[in-house]
């Protein structure tokens, strides 16, 4: 499964990165989601799959009974989707104010409201 | 009053110059030159004891890690120098005062200067290698301050750059080198690096040669040796007392002073003693040429500086203990006529209001005190007798004649001392004796200049003939110094004017009649010398052509790089990831991983599925709405995955940030123009794309091939309950096990709320005042 | 989907959704659960009202202000912390009571509950004030347009 999943998620990051190259930000945004899901979805897989039951401590056990998904990747990929989500948000703000100030979302377009000094 | 005081008090008076200069300007030059006074004198009271052998240290930890003491020590050689660091510094303080009276930022000068002697006090103080490079940078960027003083000037700026470029690259050299050395001989004491063993497993060691070498770099662009030598005269640029002070007297002569201090652990080898005696015989002759053919005051003093710089370290090449004895001797001749001809330099300069020789002349009626002190530097310069600067030159004949380098070396020192004398006569006796004056000011209005400021070269010139005369007074001074370079044999120093008629002397009479002569045909020489450029020459060349190249070079590489296209930023960033990805991976892993592709049960073959066909559509539609749906569709497909595979705390989080992210993409669309500027697809960027993605699932097909790792889950597993009380192991690891890692995810979360609220705040300020 | 519907569904669904979101967080130290799954689910309750009653929005702004909401919370998440260092353990360390209740069981509560509870706080104020944000920007452009 692990490597089905390897490619599956080498397709969500061209995806990711396709997106990213294009000149709309709005697309910028989209690409970021991708590579978001990409990345959490390789942390997932990078120490092996289990079609096991999640890492939970039976009512009254002292540890829970083998086999059982490993349970590390999983908080760290929790804190990953929610600040994923909070990076998001602020670059969805930005291209809305961007676009509200300039006019455009057109990453192309932006480098010509930049002084020539700085181009 | 401890070694560590004197050290400090320097960088202590610095913000006292602020204060004394709002009290008083006119006698601020006065009052602060009480600081270096009082050193000097505290200095001279240690004497007794460094000459009896009880040489005071102190060594205390700084930073232990790196092996870095605060350890000093004084010794003969470090007490020559730090009399003649604090002495110059007194005379330069008295002097600035008046000369420098009417300036902005006076205050400001004074500190920079108070700054470089406590970095120049560092230096020959230091026990330690790494303190003391802290010193010498500190003396170079002082230096770089001071010589740029007058910022306003685009000379100044380019002199001070070129000064800073040149001695900051060699001081990094030299840490390297110190760094190095310091490995190899196991302790960074400069006095225990001279114990018998570690000198054997330095000098034995395969890496001496780039320890030379890397030393060398260092003191030769500190002490301005040819092919380095070109910052120096551009220095001349800076105030007349820095370059009195800096540029002759004291900083120069670190250089000069590392080298003396390493000799006993470097010197002595085939390499030290050619590729010393060689750079310094070349600087000393073409310094002494190029010197000649100046006709700026302050130019041809500072390529006769450079001529002197390159006879010490022409003497230490040499290595016997004749010749250390005569370079600590003549450092000392040097440094008093030196600072006396700068210093009248800078009076001529601010009477006559010029610094060009050929317009001024007969000065000696006008400014009979500096006319006779300039006379007496110049006849000390040219090692006439009497004075101190004889006894000097005889030594340094001696030593070559004795040392490996022989009669050669005695007739290349000998060109070199000729062209001298006719700098010297150029320079120091006719403004003042012949000619005629023909600057723009008239002649009537020239006076001698005050007291304050003609005091330093009276003083610094009696001495030279004091010492001619007495030669005795420093001979326990000069001798401890000598024995702190070349051990005992060169501590029996005997100083006398009258050596017999020996071949020195032959050597000197001869030298003083080739530079008369030279002198009195000055005119042609001048002539052939100015028409050659010899400035403008090799090493010159070089600089600039360097410094064109590196602007070039920056603007090239800004234009690349900063090109401002957000586009070419992202792909030159993928391009790296995909070059390092696929450069690690061909270098460590040439064979594809083997093993069977795996089972996969049909229901995550289809969530699989689902996700792919959605990325792809998300990515390729035209229509925004479209490709929403197509991400939320990739959301939910990753949390059944996770639901899949044992985490229903993902899947639940998924599930609900899938949901706000669309709301929050809707929020924003609703107002959006649709695809605005949705260009045709570029074809170059989607293989980038795919080459990327591609390696990064070859990378994950190898690690996906190593069995899991699983100490930390059972770590985990077992010590949740016992010891965090919870049942669900993901949570306790994210509020109980790394509970400090989550407050800092949460913390950037909060940042972010933070910055939209601010970005929306800011927003609806702005339409508000529109 | 009628307003009108949309609007009845929502406010029965936002106390459930809200309900069930405090439920996820207090039992998420023992199962699936805990303070970012359960503010994310808050904030959700409160956009799905805010969304199917834009009037109300209009009508009311939101009596506490989600950024001081995520700063309370940054701070609660810190305070957890401080019981540890006063006993002079590692910041951050657990502590644990057991507290009898009448009938028998015990309930335990610690410092990493605490802890949890401002995550919670702080994703919600966090979340909110995005969507807010992008709301009220919405509304502010649809009254500049009006007048």
């Amino acid at each position: 499964m692990e490597r089905y999943l390897a490619l599956s998620i080498g397709a969500l990051f061209t995806a990711g990165f396709y997106c990213l190259l294009r000149r709309s930000t709005v697309r910028l945004a989209l690409g970021i989601v991708l590579l978001g899901h990409a990345t959490n979805l390789l942390l997932f897989t990078v120490n092996g799959l289990q079609r096991a039951r999640p890492p939970l401590v039976p009512e009254g056990a002292e540890a829970p009974t083998p086999p059982f998904a490993d349970p590390l990747p999983q908080a760290f990929i929790l804190t990953a989707i929610v600040i994923t989500f909070g990076l998001l948000a602020l670059l969805l703000v930005l291209v809305h104010r961007t676009e509200q100030a300039v006019g455009t979302d057109d990453t192309q377009a932006l480098r010509a409201e930049l002084p020539d000094s700085e181009r | 009053m401890s070694l560590s005081l004197a050290f400090l008090t320097s960088f202590a008076a610095a913000p006292l110059s602020l204060l004394i200069t709002r009290l008083s300007r006119r006698w601020s030059g006065g009052v602060l030159a009480a600081v270096p006074a009082g050193l000097m004198l505290w200095f001279a009271s240690r004497a007794p004891a460094v000459l009896r052998g009880e040489l005071p240290a102190i060594d205390m930890p700084w930073v232990p890690e790196l092996g870095l003491a605060f350890a000093l020590r004084l010794d003969g050689l470090s007490l020559l120098m730090a009399l003649l660091i604090t002495g110059m510094g007194a005379l330069v303080f008295l002097y600035a005062g008046r000369y420098l009276g009417q300036r902005r930022h006076l205050s400001r000068f004074y500190a920079w200067l108070f700054l470089f002697m406590g970095g120049m006090l560092g230096i020959v103080l230091a026990d330690d290698a790494l303190l003391l490079f802290i010193c010498w940078e500190v003396t170079t960027f002082s230096s770089f301050i001071l010589i740029g003083f007058e910022h306003k000037e685009e000379e100044a700026r380019e002199a001070a750059q070129r000064a800073l470029l040149i001695t900051a690259l060699g001081g990094q050299a030299l840490l390297v080198g110190l760094v190095l050395l310091g490995d190899v001989a196991g302790t960074l004491s400069l006095s225990r690096m001279l114990e018998p063993e570690r000198v054997e497993q330095v000098r034995g060691g395969s890496r001496y040669l780039p320890i030379l070498l890397l030393v060398l770099a260092g003191t030769f662009t500190k002490s301005a040796q040819v092919p380095f030598h070109t910052w120096l005269p551009g220095a001349m640029t800076a105030p007349t007392p820095v370059s009195a002070y800096l540029h002759a007297a004291t900083m120069v002569k670190a250089g000069v002073y590392l080298l003396a201090r390493l000799s006993p652990l470097l010197g002595g080898t085939a390499a030290w003693e050619w590729l010393l005696t060689g750079v310094g015989a070349v600087t000393m002759v073409s310094g002494a040429l190029l010197a000649l053919g100046h006709t700026d005051f302050k130019r041809l003093l500072a390529y006769a500086t450079v001529s002197v710089l390159g006879a010490l370290v022409l003497l230490l090449g040499q290595g016997t203990a004749h010749a250390v004895q005569a370079m600590v001797v003549f450092l000392t001749v040097h440094a008093l006529y030196k600072g006396a001809l700068f210093l009248v330099a800078g009076v001529v300069d601010h009477e006559a209001g010029t610094r060009e020789l050929p317009e001024v002349g007969g000065l000696l009626r006008r400014l009979p005190i500096t006319g006779a002190a300039a006379g007496a530097a110049a006849l000390s310069m040219m090692g006439v007798p009497p004075l101190f600067g004889f006894v000097g030159k005889e030594l340094v004949y001696e030593a070559c004649l004795e040392g490996p380098g022989g009669w050669p070396l005695a007739l290349t020192a000998a060109l070199g001392f000729s062209l001298m004398v006719a700098a010297a006569l150029r320079a120091g006796v006719r403004p003042f004796v012949g000619g005629s004056f023909r600057a723009g000011k008239p002649e009537a209005q020239v006076h001698e200049a005050p007291s304050s400021m003609w005091a330093g070269p009276a003083l610094l010139a009696t001495a030279g003939l004091a010492l001619g005369l007495a030669p005795k007074a420093l001979q326990p001074l000069l001798g401890a110094a000598a024995a702190a370079i070349g051990g005992a044999e060169a501590g029996h120093l005997e100083l006398k004017l009258w050596h017999g008629l020996t071949p020195a002397l032959g050597l000197s009479a001869a030298s003083l009649a080739a530079g008369g002569a030279l002198f009195a045909a000055r005119a042609p020489v001048l002539r052939g010398l100015q028409a050659l450029h010899l400035e403008r020459w090799g090493p010159e060349r070089l600089y600039q052509a360097s410094l064109e190249g590196l602007k070039r070079l920056a603007h090239a590489q800004t234009r690349v790089l900063q090109s401002g296209s957000l586009r070419r930023y992202l792909a030159v960033t993928l391009s790296t990831l995909g070059g390092l990805l696929a450069l690690t991976l061909a270098l460590r892993l040439r064979a594809p991983p083997p093993g069977p592709p795996g089972e996969i049960l049909l229901h995550e073959a289809a969530v699989l599925v689902l996700m792919l066909g959605a990325a792809v559509l998300a990515v390729t539609t035209r229509s925004v709405l479209t490709s929403l749906m197509a991400l939320g569709a990739v959301g939910l497909a990753e949390a059944l995955l996770y639901a899949f595979f044992g985490a229903p705390d993902l899947a639940m989080t998924q599930v609900v940030v899938q949901t706000l992210t669309v709301i929050l993409f809707a929020l924003i669309f609703s107002r959006f123009p649709v695809e605005p500027h949705e260009e045709r697809p570029r074809w170059r960027d989607a293989p980038l794309a795919l080459a990327v993605g591609g390696l990064l699932s070859w990378a994950l097909l190898h690690v996906a091939a190593v069995p899991p790792h699983t100490r930390i889950a059972q770590f985990y597993a077992t010590h949740s309950v016992p010891e965090a009380h919870g049942l669900n192991i993901v949570n306790v690891i994210l509020v109980d096990f790394r509970a400090f890692d989550t407050l800092g995810e949460v913390t950037v979360l909060a940042t972010s709320g933070v910055g939209v609220y601010l970005l929306f705040r800011t927003g609806a300020r702005q339409r508000r005042r529109t | 989907m009628n307003p009108v519907v949309l609007c009845t569904v929502a406010r029965m669904m936002a106390p459930v959704l809200l309900l069930f979101s405090l439920v996820l967080t207090v039992r998420g130290h023992d199962s699936p659960g805990g303070g970012f799954v359960g503010g994310l689910l808050a904030t959700a309750a409160f956009t799905l009202l805010l969304v199917a009653q834009p009037e109300e929005l209009v009508r009311r702004r939101p009596r506490v202000d989600p950024t001081r909401l995520a700063i309370t919370g940054l701070l609660v998440a810190l305070g957890s912390g401080l019981p540890a260092l006063f006993l002079g353990r590692p910041f951050l360390t657990g502590l644990w009571a057991q507290v009898p209740l009448p009938g028998g069981g015990a309930l335990k509560l610690g410092t990493p509950q605490l802890f949890d509870a401002g995550v919670y706080l702080l994703v919600l104020g966090t979340a909110m004030a995005f969507i807010l944000g992008l709301l009220h920007g919405e509304e502010e452009e649809a009254r500049e347009r009006e007048g």
